[in-house]
């Protein structure tokens, strides 16, 4: 009996150790999953605040050409303009009233454009677009109307083309807006059709989910979401886009863990620069804003409803909605929208009717991505330098830059022709693939030293080298403006345009060897003019001439005008024996353009943060590097390759104006350069091989015809002017008739005479006779 | 008997009879004249200094750009007036895009880096804005008298 007590109470004992052992196990594990999911909570949150900020800050980083100033006068004609609103989304649209932003219409010789508003750098800031009337008056701006104010307008600009966009590896293309910028209509109608309990739920919508559910019990499908537009953010943000029920699970974790952390209208606004709503080519658009301006071409806060709509519509699959491929199923699908959104009291019947009969937006031109890549290249170069590469991708940067977007085209177009031109006329230049013949050209204005255009080889998708920039190759005689006028600096008076340098055999002991250079035909001129020898590219003078004036001094010359690189005073070095780029060369030349001053060369004019703020401004800079009257000399001279000279070739290509110029070819024809210039203008073309294979041409044969076909098309500003007014004399320079072979005054029997320009007090005194 | 004439010297076979040996030596002075004193007087072509073939003129002035350009040179002068050096360099950097041969432009735009300390930024400005207007005297005046403020090189005609 009591061994049975004692056994039963043995038993007890057990099982109320075993209980309670239960009950620690279980109260451990409760511990252990509220901990796991206290951790998993805060790691959540965590994770929900660094992608938030990460995210609401992102933006592409976009490059702005240059605006298009609007004066009465102006020329520009027809053609060019419809071009330049083309170039910025300006939609053709029909009406007769003053059109909406992003819109013109064409009325006999009056375009009626509708100006975007476009935020300028400060202090300069935001331009408030308004209805403008153009009216055009033979190829010119006739007069221009503000047509809200009904008053005459003097001068206007058309917003800069965005050029490129640096986008990160996601190739996202957006453009983040306060929820205060964005209009109710457009909110409303997001809301109608994505969330209409959205201020009423706290992440997550049980009522709506189980209505999706009862719904898709009853049709036997799946077919209603039941997400909120806080899940659809959290899926866009931080979840892959697979549907399992773990992501499930996670989303409506995430999403209630941000809306405690966020008021509504931060997760709104968030979701409207979040969303995901279509494609242009490779590039997503997301955000409301980025697809007002894709859809609409102008900013959201212009938007009406029956846009609104359309937007809110696009969300849900904006392939299958898409306005421009699929316009049916966007006009219903924007009634859907307009139905719910009036079923929900937020409109009234008459607006919807409204709204449902205006037309769906007509597809804008297709604005070229790459129109300048190598500029843009070089522009993220010298962005570089100050910003790293996820300030470029990611945090909106606005950047203004110099390019002219007409110059850029017929840079290209001159590029992409002339090669092809070249390779029909020449087989031995014909190449496939990385070998193929390449180009530079680089075209800058000497004034300011902004550089209009640059192309940096004849496909940038085949190799991304960029020649304008990277090429360091010997320029050959393009060098030689930098000897003249080294020499005609020399105050002694000792050289002038007509004075004589020998055109002889030349045999120079270098450390190398004998150096003995020889000219382009292999035949000596005996006594030239430094004129002659100029415009002829005569070797044998020039060189005589560099070691004669000194090649330091030489050096120190090219050094002022900007060049860098392995300058050495050799003898070599005046026929151009160091290498340079293409765009170091137009900076020189600039000097030469400019009279003598030079402007620092400049593709960024300044850089604007995502706030508004300007973050840097870059002035115009110009130095005086050389004397102006030496200057002026050597230009006239140069002026004289495109009528006498080696360039001559210019007026059989089609050339008719009055520019400068000088051609290059290095040793081994491996090299054709051109560089033609006026008051305006500096064009650099640079034609050769990567792999320095022979070219077989000369630069006269090889790039002039490059040059040609730009200046053709884009002009160079010396249309309509005489050959003597294009570069202004500065003072201290008289004209004077000379013998064309001595440089000395006419006399009978001596020979033809030319006018010549010399610095006061080195004009010739005596008779071409006595130098016989 | 009969007396020879006296055999003519080779010159005098050559001169014919004396009657017209005198006009065409006569003939031969006037030319001997004409082409010595042509030698010594100096070149044929004229030398010219700023006038003539030798082109100043203002290329840029009475176009559309100018005009244009001049507005915005106005309303910089506004600015800079208006004690906004700042804002004066924005308007005046862009009256230099509009026309890059507006001197004036350059010269009030020197005015506003000066304002804004930036002195050698001015001094380049200056620089172009002499070579530009050559062809106003008083406005390079304006332009000599505010590089002798900030000193540095002599100008360069």
């Amino acid at each position: 009996m009591s061994r049975r007590r004692r056994r039963r109470g043995r038993k007890a004992r057990r099982r109320k150790a075993r209980r309670r052992s239960a009950a620690l196990v279980l109260l451990a594990f409760l511990a252990l999953v509220l901990l796991s999911g206290w951790l998993y909570v805060r790691h959540v949150r965590r994770d929900v605040e660094s992608t938030w900020s990460r995210h609401t800050a992102s933006a592409p980083s976009r490059v702005f050409a240059r605006p298009l100033d609007l004066y009465p006068g102006r020329a520009l004609d027809r053609g060019a303009l419809l071009e330049a609103l083309g170039d910025r989304g300006y939609r053709r649209a029909g009406g007769s009233g003053a059109p909406a932003p992003g819109e013109f219409h064409v009325l006999g010789s009056r375009i009626l454009v509708g100006l975007h508003d476009f935020a300028y750098p400060p202090p300069e800031g935001r331009f408030e677009g308004f209805p403008l009337s153009i009216a055009e008056d033979g190829g010119r701006i006739g007069s221009l109307r503000d047509l809200s104010a009904d008053t005459a307008v003097y001068d206007v600009r058309l917003e800069p083309v965005e050029v490129a966009t640096l986008l990160d590896r996601r190739m996202v293309l957006r453009t983040p807006v306060e929820l205060s910028r964005v209009p109710a209509v457009v909110t409303q109608a997001v809301l109608s059709v994505e969330d209409r309990r959205f201020f009423r739920h706290g992440g997550v919508d049980l009522v709506r989910i189980a209505g999706a559910a009862l719904h898709d019990l009853t049709h036997g499908r799946l077919e209603q979401g039941g997400s909120t537009l806080t899940q659809q953010l959290v899926k866009n943000f931080y979840l892959s886009p697979a549907r399992t029920l773990l992501r499930k699970v996670r989303e409506a974790i995430m999403a209630t863990v941000l809306e405690r952390e966020h008021d509504k209208a931060e997760i709104l606004e968030a979701y409207l620069n979040e969303i995901y709503l279509g494609q242009r080519g490779p590039v997503s658009i997301v955000g409301v804003q980025e697809a007002a301006r894709h859809y609409f071409s102008r900013d959201v806060g212009k938007l009406d409803l029956s846009q609104a709509a359309l937007l809110a519509g696009l969300i849900q699959s904006p392939a299958r909605y898409d306005p421009f491929r699929h316009p049916e199923a966007a006009r219903r699908r924007r009634s859907i929208v307009l139905g719910l959104m009036e079923a929900q009291g937020r409109i009234g019947q008459e607006e919807r009717a409204r709204a449902e009969r205006e037309p769906l937006p007509g597809a804008a031109r297709e604005r070229p991505v790459d129109a300048a890549p190598y500029f843009v290249d070089y522009v993220e170069r010298e962005l570089s330098r100050r910003y790293p590469e996820e300030a470029l991708s990611r945090r909106g940067l606005r950047v203004f830059t110099t390019l002219d977007p007409s110059a850029q085209v017929a840079a290209r177009e001159a590029v992409e022709r002339g090669l092809a031109s070249l390779e029909a006329s020449y087989e031995k230049l014909r190449r496939d693939g990385e070998g193929a013949l390449q180009a530079a050209l680089v075209a800058m204005d000497p004034r300011t030293g902004d550089v209009l255009a640059l192309v940096g080889g004849r496909s940038y998708g085949s190799t991304q080298f960029n020649r304008a920039v990277d090429a360091r190759r010997q320029p050959g005689s393009l060098f030689k403006p930098f000897v003249y006028l080294t020499a005609l600096e020399d105050t002694t008076g000792r050289w002038t345009l007509g004075a004589r340098v020998a055109d002889s055999a030349l045999h120079v002991d270098t450390e190398e060897g004998v150096w003995s250079p020889s000219n382009y035909e292999g035949r000596e001129h005996g006594l030239v003019t430094l004129h002659e020898a100029l415009v002829h590219s005569y070797n044998l003078a020039s060189a005589r001439l560099g070691m004669d004036v000194g090649l330091s001094r030489v050096v120190a010359t090219a050094r002022a005008l900007g060049l860098g690189g392995r300058l050495r005073p050799l003898p070599s070095l005046s026929l151009g024996a160091f290498e340079s780029t293409p765009l170091e060369m137009a900076s020189a030349y600039a000097a030469l353009a400019g009279g003598g001053i030079r402007p620092d060369p400049l593709s960024v004019l300044g850089v604007v943060g995502a706030d508004g703020d300007a973050l840097e401004a870059r002035p115009l800079r110009m130095d005086r590097v050389a004397p102006a009257g030496p200057v002026y000399l050597v230009d006239r001279a140069l002026q004289d390759v495109l009528v006498n000279g080696t360039a001559a070739r210019a007026r059989s290509l089609g050339y008719a104006g009055h520019a400068a110029g000088k051609t290059g070819t290095s040793s081994d024809y491996r090299d054709a350069w051109f560089a033609g210039f006026t008051p305006s203008l500096v064009v650099v073309v640079w034609v050769g091989f990567d792999d320095n294979r022979s070219l077989g041409l000369p630069g006269s044969g090889a790039a002039l015809p490059l040059w040609v076909r730009f200046v053709d098309r884009y002009g160079d500003g010396s249309a309509g002017r005489p050959a003597e007014a294009t570069f202004p004399a500065p003072a201290g320079v008289v004209a004077v008739t000379v013998d064309s072979a001595t440089g000395r005054l006419p006399q009978p029997a001596c020979g033809p005479t030319r006018k010549e320009v010399f610095l006061e007090g080195t004009a010739p005194s005596s008779g071409c006779r006595s130098a016989r | 008997m009969r007396r020879m004439p006296p055999r003519a010297s080779g010159e005098e076979r050559r001169r014919g009879r004396p009657g017209r040996s005198i006009l065409r030596a006569a003939g031969r002075l006037v030319l001997a004249l004409l082409v010595a004193g042509l030698a010594l007087a100096g070149p044929v072509g004229c030398a010219s200094g700023s006038g003539g073939s030798v082109e100043t003129a203002d290329a840029g002035a009475g176009t559309p750009e100018r005009s244009a350009s001049g507005r915005l040179v106005e309303r910089g002068r506004s600015l800079l007036d208006a004690d906004r050096p700042d804002a004066a360099a924005a308007v005046l950097e862009r009256a230099v895009r509009v026309d890059p041969s507006n001197g004036d432009a350059y010269l009030e735009l020197a005015r506003a880096r000066i304002a804004l300390g930036e002195d050698d930024v001015a001094r380049g400005l200056l620089e172009r804005a002499a070579a530009l207007l050559r062809p106003y005297p008083d406005r390079e005046a304006r332009v000599d008298s505010l590089r002798a403020r900030l000193g540095g090189g002599a100008p360069d005609g």
